[in-house]
């Protein structure tokens, strides 16, 4: 309990930061709003309307006010409440990547084992191989990649969105439809991640198969099987589910990259037409969903320790 | 180990199972109703067009609403809601007569007060209000006819309520609130050849054909408005036949115009407008409130070999020194003064000015502000190329957009580029040409074209405007407040089983006029 009134100073200082630095981002969202054939004067009469002629101290004490009262303000392009539009496309973004998350960190962490445990033979080199040139590619080759080879060269796989816009789908044909579009996009996410838990696996149960305990366990006659899951990965289990736990605080905005290549209709492409459109408050209503679930991931990760070690006690 | 394999052959075959539901490769699912995909930048977001000025409002707009008078792909003024006008008293009453029994999309008639409501509602709050600040009274007499009075002669208000930001609102649903905060906004009702049908925030807007429209009906069933605002992806969806068309603001490079001349299935259309791309300066800084500096930037650069090199040859460069283009012809003066490319010329101006050469062969720095776009970064590369030869040393500062409009707007920059549509009537000249121009931000002023332009406003006759901005034209040349470089190009890229599209037409105004017609 303690420990979660810790999350609002977090919280706080997190939003401070942030507002600070996007009003000293030049623009107005005034200009973006009103349009470029928009002459000058209205412009500054929407920046007025906007309330962004107040005295910036004034607009801070404002906005952390509403926060504290649960209100995270109204969209100034979209003109409705921000934390609706937030629900609105979460889903897409939980979907899209706690898909990618699941399938990374099961294929990641097992062939992460795979290659611990197979370390001096060729396959398991190779897996290490593979693992450092995947975690060196940057996400949005990735993602073009598989655009042109299965959207536009195979034409097998859809290339954009979530839903294809000119038939109407229902039912399990919707979501046959949706799935389809997750492909790509969930592949995509995942091949990074799938390479930095494998390598991170790798060498967490390396560290622990080099303990004493495990000699002992094998002078025992202990079958290798037993060895590695029941002794070393056990012990190597603390990091990994570190990284594994701060990941998940990123299930929001981790994917905003993803995002923009497949014109996936999530959090992250969101945040991408904000900034451009210089949309203030969806920005920070963004910025505070991710710090209270970074807060919050950060905190189940804590609590978790106790769980899967009971030496470790606060 | 073989668990693993197992396993990940479980996987694989999952993922397989749901590509091969998909049809077979190369093949649409045949479509019914005929629908049209078009890609636009951004998602409008509900926004109201006679508030917002953005692109995909008043595109999307344009295809849901009407308005009294329109642009043909000419560029010239003809009936929309309203089929004849009147226009009395020196051009200072205009009498519109509106087309009989057209009905708004949900059923209610349209009339005069509708169109006086939304006039009245421009003059308050829109966006245009400022170009209508000359009417004294909009009256609606009986229900077909609306009387606007203004203080001044004007030969421009019919290009005015033709232009952005006019469209006719439904007095019933808009009366007694704030334009921008009514929900109708985010299922609109309007008289257009398309109504709404579905919205999804940061996917699409779709709009079906309006069975009743008073005009001819739309050439496809269903409409969509598809948000990709990132062109790679765009041109993946055009090519896998997600897509239909990539609209004249996806920011097609050119250069991927010339590949796509090779694609069987695709047509790429592209045509050039009335603006122009250039440099402005600001006039109240030295050395730039100099005219000879001036010359000599123009004369620095040379713009064919910036269109060639890379814009791949497709838009053309500026041919004078004037603030118009051929695209509007009526008004366009051909031999308008020139400063042809002559660095020679350009370095002996530079001495003259008194800008000698330092020991390093640099006159003087200064700083270009540009905004990103396709090729604009390389242009600017080339620029500072050809500026540094005649010892102008150059630092680039490339913007968003929004950045850019902020230094812009402040006035705060020394050279800063800039494209402004002057069209489709030249009146828009007074923006940025006449002194109080709000989009002159570089300061400059000259009475002469301030009373030309205003005497051409105050005229209906064409031929009497055109002489006026003839004149405009030479002053404005002579004076050389911007350096135009090369005159925009509108690109598109059509399917084409979807033929129809029109040179010219403003923000997307005839999509119903796109018909679907298979290919063999």
């Amino acid at each position: 309990m303690r420990r979660l009134f810790a999350v609002v100073p977090v919280v706080l200082a997190v939003v401070t930061i942030n507002f600070a630095l996007i009003h000293a981002a030049p623009g107005d969202p005034a200009s973006v709003l009103a349009g470029p054939e928009a002459p000058l004067d209205y412009v500054l009469e929407v920046h007025h309307r906007l309330g962004l002629d107040q005295p910036l101290w004034q607009q801070y004490a404002l906005y952390i006010g509403s926060v504290l009262r649960g209100d995270l303000g109204t969209s100034f392009g979209h003109r409705s409440p921000v934390a609706s539009i937030i629900l609105d496309r979460l889903p897409a973004t939980l979907l899209l990547s706690s898909t990618a998350f699941i399938l990374s960190v099961a294929l990641g962490v097992t062939l992460g084992i795979f290659a611990a445990s197979s370390r001096h033979s060729v396959l398991g080199r190779l897996t290490e191989t593979l693992a450092m040139i995947f975690y060196s590619i940057p996400t949005f080759f990735v993602g073009l990649v598989l655009i042109l080879l299965f959207g536009v060269a195979l034409r097998v796989l859809p290339v954009q969105g979530i839903s294809t816009v000119a038939v109407n789908y229902a039912g399990m044909d919707a979501v046959g439809d949706v799935a389809r579009h997750l492909v790509m996009p969930a592949t995509a996410l995942a091949i990074v991640n799938i390479a930095a838990y494998l390598r991170f696996s790798r060498a967490s149960l390396v560290e622990a198969l080099d303990k004493p305990y495990i000699r002992t366990a094998r002078a025992k006659g202990l079958h290798e099987r037993t060895v590695i899951f029941r002794h070393a990965f056990r012990n190597a289990l603390i990091p990994i589910v570190t990284v594994i736990g701060l990941r998940v605080g990123f299930l929001v905005t981790g994917a905003a990259v993803t995002e923009i290549v497949f014109g996936w209709p999530g959090i992250g492409l969101l945040m991408y037409e904000a900034i451009f459109s210089r949309d203030y408050p969806l920005i920070m209503g963004v910025f505070v969903v991710t710090a209270v679930m970074v807060s919050l991931a950060n905190l189940a990760v804590d609590i978790s320790y106790e769980v899967i070690d009971p030496r470790i006690r606060y | 180990m073989r668990k693993l394999a197992v396993l990940a052959g479980a996987l694989l075959f999952a993922l397989t199972g749901c590509v091969q539901q998909q049809t077979p490769a190369g093949q649409e699912k045949p479509r019914t109703p005929t629908t049209l995909v078009v890609a636009v930048p951004n998602d409008p977001k509900g926004a109201n067009p006679l508030v917002d000025a953005n692109n995909e409002v008043q595109g999307v707009a344009n295809n849901i609403y009407s308005k009294l008078v329109r642009f043909d792909s000419t560029a010239k003024v003809v009936p929309d809601l309203a089929e004849s006008w009147d226009i009395q008293d020196q051009s200072r009453t205009f009498v519109f007569h509106l087309t009989k029994g057209v009905l708004w999309h949900d059923g209610q008639p349209f009339s005069s007060a509708d169109a006086k409501f939304t006039l009245d509602s421009i003059r308050q709050s829109g966006f245009q209000k400022s170009r209508l600040q000359d009417l004294t009274s909009v009256e609606a007499p009986d229900p077909n006819t609306v009387v606007v009075k203004l203080k001044n002669p004007s030969g421009v208000l019919l290009a005015v309520l033709a232009d952005a930001g006019e469209h006719i609102l439904p007095k019933h649903l808009y009366e007694g609130g704030k334009l921008d905060e009514n929900p109708n906004n985010l299922k609109p009702i309007g008289t257009g050849p398309f109504k709404f049908d579905d919205y999804r925030p940061g996917q699409f807007i779709s709009l079906v054909a309006n069975e009743k429209y008073f005009r001819a009906h739309a050439g496809v069933d269903k409409l969509v408005f598809r948000f990709l605002p990132q062109i790679q992806s765009a041109e993946a969806a055009l090519e896998a036949g997600e897509i239909q068309a990539l609209t004249q603001w996806s920011g097609v490079p050119f250069r991927d115009l010339v590949r796509y001349e090779s694609n069987p299935r695709l047509a790429p259309v592209h045509w050039g407008n009335w603006s122009t791309n250039g440099i402005v300066f600001n006039l109240t800084l030295k050395p730039f409130n100099d005219h000879r500096v001036r010359e000599a930037i123009m004369r620095a650069i040379d713009r064919k070999k910036i269109t060639e090199t890379v814009y791949s040859g497709i838009p053309r460069p500026t041919t004078n020194a004037g603030p118009l283009q051929p695209a509007i012809a009526w008004a366009y003066k051909q031999d308008t003064l020139d400063y042809p490319y002559d660095t020679a010329k350009a370095q002996a101006l530079l001495d003259e000015a008194g800008l000698p050469k330092d020991s390093a062969g640099i006159r003087t720095h200064t700083t270009i502000d540009y905004i990103s776009g396709p090729g604009n970064a390389d242009m600017f590369l080339l620029v500072k190329d050809m500026l540094k030869a005649i010892g102008i040393d150059v630092e680039l500062k490339e913007y968003d957009q929004a950045a850019w409009f902020a230094k812009f707007n402040k006035k705060d920059f020394a050279l800063i580029f800039g494209g402004f549509g002057v069209g489709p009537d030249p009146d828009k000249l007074r923006l940025v040409y006449s002194s109080t121009g709000s989009f002159n931000q570089g300061g400059y002023s000259n009475p002469q074209v301030d009373q030309l332009l205003d005497q051409a406003s105050q005229t209906s006759n064409l031929d009497d405007r055109r002489t006026l901005y003839y004149k405009v034209q030479d002053l404005v040349a002579a004076d050389l407040p911007q350096v135009p470089i090369w005159i925009f190009e509108q690109a598109e890229v059509w399917a084409k089983d979807y033929p129809g599209r029109q040179p010219f037409s403003l923000y997307l105004t005839d999509l119903a006029n796109i018909k679907y017609v298979p290919s063999k």
